[in-house]
């Protein structure tokens, strides 16, 4: 269910800081379902999405003093739930990736017709596990989230120049792996 | 800037709808071929997650919940029985050491120059006569202080015996 409050999230945050219950479930709702696709297609297991959004607001919320309202709330959402993606890859080296197999990788026999179907999707997720991990989460949070490029630098802890040079080495290795 | 450079800046802002191609971006988009193998990288990139089973109202409760018990947790250690007493023992304790402190130093006498600095330590010794404090001194029994003027006892350097003397003294008898 996605919220439909007014409010901007500021404002409920203002208001969650206040004691307001009804603001923090305004907020979990209005992101999490956001939250649940970028870490699915960042690599997390289906089956720990659930935990690790879940986590992502338990610490958001259990340190709202981190964020002065700079950046956007989403934007350090973002950065939370990355790092927390990172510590749960680290803990689990590497088994909370989707592996890439050999057949995954384009064949170069005709890659407009590759797109057509739904192969492209399993080829272009298994193009992202092999980026860099700064690149994957830059190309996602930007095409996935369409979140600018200040956003991401708030969510990747850059510079929105750097995250811009980081999505576009993305775009172009990805159309390497996948031409 | 070019073209390409242009068109690919764009298209994670057309791909979500919050701007159009042109008649010109399209007529580009057909003759190059890079540009439109990122347009549909772009736009497979978009989908990626679409079928995403997250329930927000469950997290949320879930999260609320979390929160809650989280505040909960300190009120919990408030409630140990012994918790008050360990602290108040603590409190006496320490008092107890500064006083052995001062009384065991050999200039104790001459660098307090008045009963500020007593007071400011333990006030209640102050309601006490010279006889009651001596009797409360000699209560403590020879201290590491005593025995080397200047070194401040530690608390576990006290034998039972001592440490319920001193809990007796602290009683005011």
């Amino acid at each position: 269910m996605m919220s439909d409050c007014p409010q901007t999230d500021p404002e409920l945050v203002l208001a969650w800081r206040g004691g307001d219950e009804l603001a923090a479930r305004h907020l979990v709702e209005r992101h999490a379902l956001a939250l649940g696709r970028y870490l699915g297609a960042a690599g997390a297991n289906a089956a720990e999405v659930d935990d690790l959004v879940q986590d992502t607001f338990f610490k958001a919320f259990k340190g709202l003093d981190g964020w002065r309202g700079e950046g956007s709330f989403r934007g350090w959402l973002f950065r939370i739930a990355g790092n927390l993606l990172k510590d749960r890859y680290r803990q689990q080296k590497g088994r909370a990736f989707v592996p890439i197999d050999d057949h995954d990788i384009a064949d170069h026999s005709d890659p407009a017709g590759e797109f057509a179907a739904d192969e492209a999707e399993r080829r272009l997720e298994s193009g992202l596990q092999r980026l860099p991990r700064l690149q994957r989460e830059v190309f996602l949070l930007r095409v996935q989230q369409g979140l600018e490029y200040r956003e991401i630098a708030t969510a990747v802890g850059s510079t929105p120049g750097a995250a811009r040079v980081h999505y576009h080495h993305a775009v172009k290795r990805l159309k390497e792996l996948l031409e | 800037m070019s073209e390409c450079e242009r068109l690919s800046e764009q298209m994670p802002d057309v791909v979500r709808g919050v701007g159009n191609w042109t008649a010109g971006d399209f007529a580009h988009l057909a003759s190059c071929a890079l540009c439109a193998l990122e347009w549909r990288l772009v736009e497979r990139g978009a989908a990626l997650g679409a079928d995403s089973i997250v329930d927000p109202s469950a997290i949320a409760t879930g999260v609320l919940a979390r929160l809650a018990a989280d505040r909960e947790a300190p009120r919990v250690v408030r409630r140990i029985p012994w918790r008050g007493g360990a602290i108040g023992l603590v409190a006496v304790a320490a008092a107890a050491i500064l006083v052995i402190a001062i009384s065991g130093h050999p200039d104790s006498t001459t660098a307090v120059p008045s009963a500020a600095a007593p007071i400011a330590i333990l006030p209640e010794l102050q309601n006490l006569s010279d006889q009651q404090l001596e009797v409360v001194q000699a209560s403590l029994g020879p201290t590491a202080a005593d025995a080397t003027p200047g070194l401040v006892p530690h608390l576990g350097d006290l034998t039972e015996s001592e440490l319920e003397d001193l809990l007796r003294s602290e009683g005011g008898q």
